[in-house]
């Protein structure tokens, strides 16, 4: 090697130790003593050991404002790459704090573009490690231009490559809207805050004093907002939380989602224990589900938010599905605004990539009240209808209980294209419960009765007998199969090899237009 | 030293496995040390219980 080579060489490892310095040790220990992982070491644990490629490693910002030509700091405060989770190639971007308080200006907002557009054209999932003061003010516009950039990029990715967004930091302003164009967005409960005008705004406009948790935390996110879909203690259980993810998608539109082998043990035995016959005692579902899902395989999304509704990922012999259930335990399982939200969003998400859907009904209505009128639960509620109506993935109901009115049919009913309808012999579908049937129906003979109360009696035990039950759906087509319990996993697994191939059409547009 | 001893004919006799010979075939040249990376050396340091996610592990 001659003295060329060795200065070359000299010179590739001085910017190679700079880049991996970061911003400095005093500030890569100010960032560990909040509690947070380096942005180097978030790629780290995200991804497959020894995996992660750092691309566009020495891009630095152009700017020269503002004395920006003195503050220049290699990498521009983010990270972006490639590597392998689960074997798969995955690309992902992680700001780095200690840079410049990972703010985004031009050159960042250039890194992140790249590499989201290297993630659709390799047709591989996009994850966003955010952890950024916001915009680089001293930069102006062409921060912001790189903000606009990115949600571009978000919204033509959305449905073509899973999108993840892991906030694990501030996030504020602007930057909120690329997580919320994203599929889902992971937080960190301590350490991580969401919110469009923080605190200090929020005071000289308002009035009103709260504290950054208090405004936009995990927790706050996690269960009021429903912005959150995802809340873990620290770092590195979130990441792990993403890995977790990943593993039931497909990496983009086009394929399914690899089936993945574990321990199976049907426990449909014990459903007829778990579930009451009496439609007014409650359960949780989610021990439904665990009793037909692949051992421990079920993942839940938006687990404190909007708790009358239960959605999340599961495995069925191996094959990824989605979960939409009622939640017996919180407001009877009643649908309201929150509810349909929460569990339309997910739906499409399934239909987007390919994952079956299968729908647990037990539901009394959508949520009678001012607030729910007021609020547009008329609007809201569409959006429940209008995706299930709108996939195409196989989609499987179980009528476990109560099935009335509206909800019913919000809830995957035949009419909106079910494939597979199963009911247990406790269904109850119809129009409403019993004793508001008779209510209506019954009013005149009740009123005009010697012995109201006993006339009420019967025609509610006449209503009960004649419609409540699974069988006048299965005789009119709208169930295909009443089942016993304890045969639901074997059902579902026969309905999922039957839809295996299941291709719908639907008419050529340029899109639906939901309502929102 | 015994432990670094057997783990030393551990892993030669994993490469020799890889390799398809045995591992008196192999001539060890020498061993380096692999330093932590800044994350192994952060759990290390702040003994933190970790173990990275891997498919199926939700099974167990």
């Amino acid at each position: 090697m001659d003295s060329t080579w060795e200065t070359k060489l000299g010179e590739l490892n001085e910017r190679r130790a700079r880049v991996a310095a970061a911003g400095g040790q005093a500030r890569v220990d100010k960032q560990h003593a909040s509690g947070k992982l380096t942005a180097r070491e978030r790629m780290e644990a995200l991804f497959d050991d020894g995996t992660f490629v750092e691309v566009d490693d020495m891009v630095t910002s152009r700017a020269t404002d503002f004395g920006m030509d003195k503050k220049k700091v290699i990498g521009d405060g983010v990270i972006t790459g490639y590597g392998k989770i689960h074997g798969r190639t995955v690309f992902a971007s992680s700001q780095d704090f200690t840079i410049g308080g990972g703010s985004l200006g031009e050159a960042q907002a250039m890194k992140i573009c790249r590499v989201m557009d290297m993630a659709l054209e390799m047709k591989a999932p996009y994850i966003s490690v955010n952890d950024s003061g916001g915009a680089r003010i001293e930069e102006g516009i062409d921060s912001l231009a790189g903000y606009a950039g990115i949600f571009y990029r978000n919204t033509i990715a959305s449905g073509v490559i899973p999108q993840i967004s892991v906030i694990m930091g501030p996030c504020a302003g602007g930057a909120c809207y690329s997580p919320a164009i994203c599929d889902y967005i992971f937080m960190t409960r301590e350490t991580s805050q969401m919110y469009i005008t923080g605190p200090a705004v929020v005071k000289s406009v308002t009035g009103e004093v709260i504290t950054a948790s208090e405004l936009g935390g995990a927790g706050v996110h996690g269960s009021v907002s429903g912005v959150a879909h995802f809340v873990y203690d620290n770092d590195l259980d979130c990441l792990n939380g993403v890995r977790r993810l990943l593993g039931y998608l497909p990496s983009n539109n086009e394929e399914k989602a690899a089936p993945v082998t574990g321990r199976t043990v049907d426990q449909c035995a014990k459903l007829a224990d778990i579930v009451p016959s009496d439609s007014r005692k409650g359960y949780d579902v989610r021990d439904v589900i665990a009793a037909f899902a692949d051992n421990g395989s079920f993942m839940e999304v938006q687990k404190d938010f909007a708790m009358n509704i239960v959605i999340g990922f599961a495995r069925i012999d191996g094959r990824t599905v989605g979960i939409v259930a009622n939640q017996s335990n919180y407001m009877a399982g009643s649908l309201e605004i929150n509810a349909s939200d929460k569990g339309a969003r997910f739906i499409r998400f399934c239909d987007c990539f390919n994952i079956p859907l299968v729908t647990l009904v037990d539901v009394p209505a959508f949520l009678p009240g001012t607030v729910q009128e007021h609020g547009g639960i008329i609007r809201h509620g569409a959006k429940l209808l209008y995706a299930y109506s709108e996939a195409t993935v196989p989609r499987i109901s179980i009528i476990m209980r109560k099935a009335y009115g509206g909800a019913y049919i919000a809830m995957n009913s035949k009419g909106l294209g079910a494939d597979v309808v199963y009911a247990w012999p406790i269904a109850e579908i119809a129009v409403m419960g019993a004793s508001g049937a008779v209510a209506i129906i019954g009013r005149n003979a009740i009123k005009a009765a010697e012995d109201p109360e006993a006339v009420k009696k019967q025609l509610i035990d006449e209503y009960n007998e004649k419609f409540m039950n699974p069988y006048v759906a299965a005789e009119h087509g709208y169930v295909d199969k009443v089942i016993d319990p304890s045969e639901t996993r074997e059902e579902i697994v026969r309905a999922l090899d039957m839809l295996e191939n299941k291709k719908a059409g639907r008419p050529a547009r340029k899109h639906g237009n939901i309502p929102l | 030293m015994a432990d670094d001893k057997l783990i030393a004919a551990m892993a030669v006799a994993c490469i020799a496995e890889e390799l398809g010979t045995v591992p008196e075939h192999l001539k060890v040249v020498s061993f380096r040390e692999v330093p932590d990376s800044p994350l192994e050396a952060y759990i290390k340091e702040n003994n933190i219980n970790y173990h990275k996610y891997q498919l199926g592990d939700e099974s167990l």
